[in-house]
Parts: C-alpha cells; structure tokens; sequence
C-alpha cells in the first residue's frame, strides 16, 4: 500500500479491480483528501486507527494464518 | 475502523486490510476485487440496521456483525486462496477468502472498541484469540452468511469471542 499525501491517492499494491480492462495490471488506487489519506478513521464508532496500523494488523494476521495452517 | 463519517473513509479502511492481508500471504500477485460489491456492503451495513435504534445506537458487536454478513453475502474478493497458503482444511471451504477477510476485519474493528452499558464504559482491550481447530470451524460456519438471517448469531458469536479475552465486559452469568 503506497499513500501519496501530496496527491492524496492511495494505490493498493495486491489489488486490482475484477472490472479492469482485459491483460491490465493497474492496481487499485483511491484519490482522498491528503489529510484523510495521512490518517484515518476520522470520527469511527471502532477505535481510531491510521490506515497503515490497519495494512499492517491485516498482514500480521495472515502470516500467522500461513504458519498456523500449513504446518 | 467501520462506520465512520464518511463512507470513503470506511472504504480506505477495508481496502487497506485486504490489501494488508493479501499481503501476509504473500500470493505472488494481485488479488481481484469486485468494487461494487465493496460499495455494497459499505451502504447495505448502514441502510435499515438491523437493531434498535439504527447503527447509531448499535452495541460494535452488532455493528461487526453486520459488517461480516454483508462482506461474506457481497464476496467482494473474487478469487479463492490457494491450499499452499491457507492448508488443506480451509480450502475445502466454498467462499474462505471473504469470511476469512470479512472475520478479520470484523476482529480488528473490534479490538480497543468500547461497549456502553449502564455502569459505564467498558473498552475490549484484549484482542479476540481463537485456536487453529476453532479457526476452521468459524470459517466454515461464516462461509455463507447472510444479513437477513445471521446478523443475529453473527453478533452473539463475536460477543461471547470477545467475552472470553475480555471478562470484565459480559455482564454477570446468570444460568
């Protein structure tokens, strides 16, 4: 996941769109307000959580899940 | 994480965890996405909540659960996991990839969360642990959920999840 604050997009490295144009690679990408794309969760009823943080947890997880179920 | 003022801000949220998850598994490659089905679930989890009160009101158990049916209902990832990446007890499971996902999401959302009860607020500051047998057995019973018949269980199942690492936040067993 790469967040360009100065553009405000927001490129998801290991996604692309099932709707993508046939042999395309492009990755997912969301323009938001550089702000939003710095940080955040804003006002979430959940706990506030920078996007990275959220990559991060999500990664975490499935590398346990790797270990755990396939050993 | 869900629900948040902006239903970008939500978006941002669930796509960075997919991306973050797809990620740890290291697949090699991309995953597909359906976006539509991600705008979906997004305004479905917030149109005609099912609880009293609307998601406003909305314990995060039942907020989660609704997020999960619609994630699992909407399979916004298109492609399963391969059996080299999440073992031969999970693959055999139609739709892994979303509910594996979607409980994620769901689990994270839920960790440093905070429940609103008459004597006060109680934060669930003890992450959801689950072991391997009882992994594969949740997937398996969130392969297929729905909305309109699981937001139900779904919520008392994260409830009691979150109960067990967290006992000060369940009210006083009675039976």
């Amino acid at each position: 996941m790469d967040i360009n604050k100065a553009e405000g997009i927001v490129t998801f490295d290991n996604l692309v769109s099932s709707s993508r144009e046939f042999g395309s690679e492009e990755r997912i990408q969301v323009v938001s307000p550089a702000e939003k794309a710095v940080a955040t969760n804003a006002k979430g009823v959940f706990c506030q959580r920078p996007l990275e943080d959220i990559h991060t947890s999500a990664k975490t997880t499935a590398q346990t899940l790797v270990a755990e179920l396939t050993a | 994480m869900l629900y948040c003022e902006n239903e970008l801000d939500d978006q941002l949220n669930v796509l960075a965890a997919i991306d973050g998850f797809a990620d740890g598994l290291d697949l090699g490659g991309a995953i597909e996405i359906d976006q539509r089905a991600i705008t979906e679930i997004l305004r479905g989890m917030r149109q005609d909540f099912p609880a009293v009160g609307g998601s406003g009101n909305a314990s995060p158990f039942k907020k989660a659960a609704n997020f999960l049916c619609y994630f699992v209902a909407n399979s916004p990832i298109r492609n399963p996991f391969p059996a080299a990446k999440v073992g031969d007890d999970i693959v055999r499971i139609p739709n892994h990839q979303n509910a594996m996902v979607g409980l994620h999401i769901a689990i994270d959302s839920l960790h440093d969360a905070s429940i609103h009860r008459d004597d006060g607020v109680i934060a669930l500051d003890n992450r959801i642990e689950l072991s391997k047998h009882s992994y594969v057995d949740i997937i398996q019973a969130c392969r297929n959920l729905a909305p309109q018949t699981h937001f139900h269980i779904a919520s008392v199942l994260l409830e009691q999840m979150c109960y067990r690492t967290n006992p000060n936040a369940s009210y006083p067993t009675v039976i």
